[in-house]
């Protein structure tokens, strides 16, 4: 493989300590030999690369996707970059009672990655995508800054969550308080993409592409149809995959191929 | 402050090698004391060049010095590669570690991460066998750096060579491996002190010098000798010494020396083209 892998410990201002993010960047590699492309156009101040900021799950860190799934294999073959924060259990959201995780992701290291690495900034080159809870991260990342995430896509999303939490049938074990704060008021805050995309719709923004997959036999299945339903409803360009499989690796290894595919990549 | 562990495939190389870059980054204290939001697309940063010592990786002198520290002071960006027994050198059997050094590392570095290419920005400096492969790029490639450090270094080649390490006409293996042979190094891009009389005869403008010893590093007295066939030769050399051995501990009580003497701008370069 001609890859590069970085691993960052970077201190945040957001948030105020020192966390770890895993970033893989393709090489000038076969592929480029092949077309005739030379080393030194490909290492060129020209060559931006597509980002794709990569979400892990509940209980994951940044380096769950390289060691779970062929990411890192795929970002070669249709050369992007990957990006995968960590933001422990807090949903990628600024957490009631936690640190910011939405804004150091989304301002700081969105900012950070352009700066540093040889990212494209156009938002047709900027991916949020992510699995479970990281699924309903990237979709909220994508709705709530869609002029810089062109698309979203999430696979067996928390879509769903902050109404779990609204209803006190949240399976984390403080019913998400955490997190979303006063379960009576997170309905129709900008936790709730339910009611994020509503707004983003009224608000005559540009409008991300999203994609959401689910398997069939996943405990988040019901939860990510509603939101599907209400997507389409509204009228967004939302890719929905429904097939058979769970809440695991195998899953979202063989989805996040599709999610590639489906991407402008 | 942060830090990056980077492995990447070294075409150079032909194989997996490893990276330590040391970053200054955005943080609390900035804004706490009025400097500009750095993460903008377009920033450049000064970038040091640092080489461990023989048998060396990357990790060393992050590990061994607080260099990421006293970098972030600088707004530098250091960036250490990992050359193991190469002597930094295209080895005679082994791996071109000096084409890695000199062509690939900055090809891609430069890319990959937003440090200037330009002359007065590109700072290079290593520690023993690293002083000898800093002062040797510098002499190799002087419109790259504005200066070069050694500290403990492993300077005149030739003489080491023959003095230690060349027994009934054969090297020592990790010298075997790397030269070939003592005629193989003599008047090489291999033999510091030869390029750096060719290049000061050939008129070139020379980065300045820097060579730092401990007073108890057994590398002392070479290093008196080579600075004053430098300075016989013209070059800008300081000459810098304090307590110490041939170690790491040395060289973190000196790198700050090198980096005031250095003359580094201190902020990131906001103002690149477009």
């Amino acid at each position: 493989m001609n890859m590069a892998r970085l691993q960052i410990h970077m201190e945040s201002e957001i948030l105020r300590f020192t966390t770890l993010v895993d970033i893989a960047i393709p090489e000038y590699g076969f592929a480029e030999r092949r077309a005739g492309v030379s080393p030194e156009e490909y290492y060129s101040e020209k060559n931006k690369l597509p980002v794709m900021f990569l979400y892990h799950g509940g209980t994951g860190t940044c380096s769950d996707w390289f060691r779970f799934s062929r990411i890192e294999e795929l970002s070669e073959e249709k050369k992007f970059i990957v990006v995968c924060p960590t933001a422990q259990n807090s949903c990628y959201t600024n957490m009631a009672y936690g640190p910011r995780w939405f804004d150091f992701i989304n301002i700081e290291l969105y900012d950070m990655v352009h700066s540093m690495f040889p990212a494209s900034t156009d938002p047709a080159g900027n991916f949020a995508v992510g699995l479970s809870m990281g699924g309903y991260g990237a979709l909220k990342s994508a709705l709530t800054y869609p002029e810089k995430y062109g698309y979203g896509a999430a696979m067996s999303s928390a879509a769903y969550i902050p109404q779990e939490v609204a209803l006190g049938i949240c399976p984390l074990p403080d019913g998400g308080k955490s997190i979303f704060g006063d379960p009576d008021k997170v309905l129709g805050s900008d936790n709730d993409l339910f009611a994020l995309a509503e707004r983003l719709k009224a608000s005559g923004r540009v409008l991300p592409k999203l994609y959401s997959a689910c398997g069939t036999e996943d405990f988040t299945f019901e939860g990510n149809v509603k939101f599907k339903n209400h997507m389409l409803d509204l009228g967004y360009d939302f890719t929905w995959v429904q097939d058979p499989g769970s809440h695991t690796w195998d899953y979202w290894n063989d989805h996040i191929k599709m999610v590639c595919d489906w991407l402008p990549l | 402050m942060a830090i990056i562990d980077l492995t990447f495939r070294s075409a150079a190389l032909g194989y997996n090698t490893t990276v330590t870059v040391c970053f200054p980054e955005n943080n609390g204290s900035d804004r706490r004391t009025g400097k500009p939001y750095r993460y903008k697309p377009g920033v450049k940063y000064q970038v040091l060049w640092l080489l461990t010592g023989g048998g060396g990786d990357s990790s060393e002198w992050v590990r061994l010095t607080n260099i990421e520290r006293y970098a972030a002071e600088k707004n530098l960006i250091v960036i250490t590669p990992a050359t193991f027994l190469s002597l930094y050198t295209d080895m005679y059997y082994g791996e071109k570690h000096f084409t890695y050094l000199t062509e690939e590392l900055p090809r891609v570095m430069r890319w990959m991460l937003p440090i200037s290419d330009k002359r007065e920005d590109n700072f290079i400096a290593g520690f023993s066998m690293g002083g000898y492969g800093a002062f040797k790029s510098a002499f190799a490639y002087p419109e790259r750096f504005a200066a070069a450090g050694s500290f403990g270094g492993a300077l005149d080649m030739v003489s080491i060579v023959k003095s230690t390490h060349l027994h009934d006409g054969v090297l020592d293996r990790d010298f075997l491996l790397a030269f070939g042979s003592l005629e193989n190094l003599e008047h090489s891009v291999n033999d510091d002190m030869y390029m750096a009389e060719k290049q000061m005869k050939a008129a070139k403008d020379m980065p300045k010098l820097f060579i730092s010893v401990g007073k108890d590093d057994f590398t002392y007295s070479r290093n008196v000798e080579t600075r004053d066939k430098l300075v016989d030769l013209g070059y800008d050399v300081t000459w810098d010494t304090g307590e110490g051995t041939h170690s790491y501990e040395y060289c973190d009580s000196r790198i700050r020396v090198f980096l005031e003497w250095a003359g580094l701008k201190g902020t990131p370069i906001y103002d690149t083209e477009g």
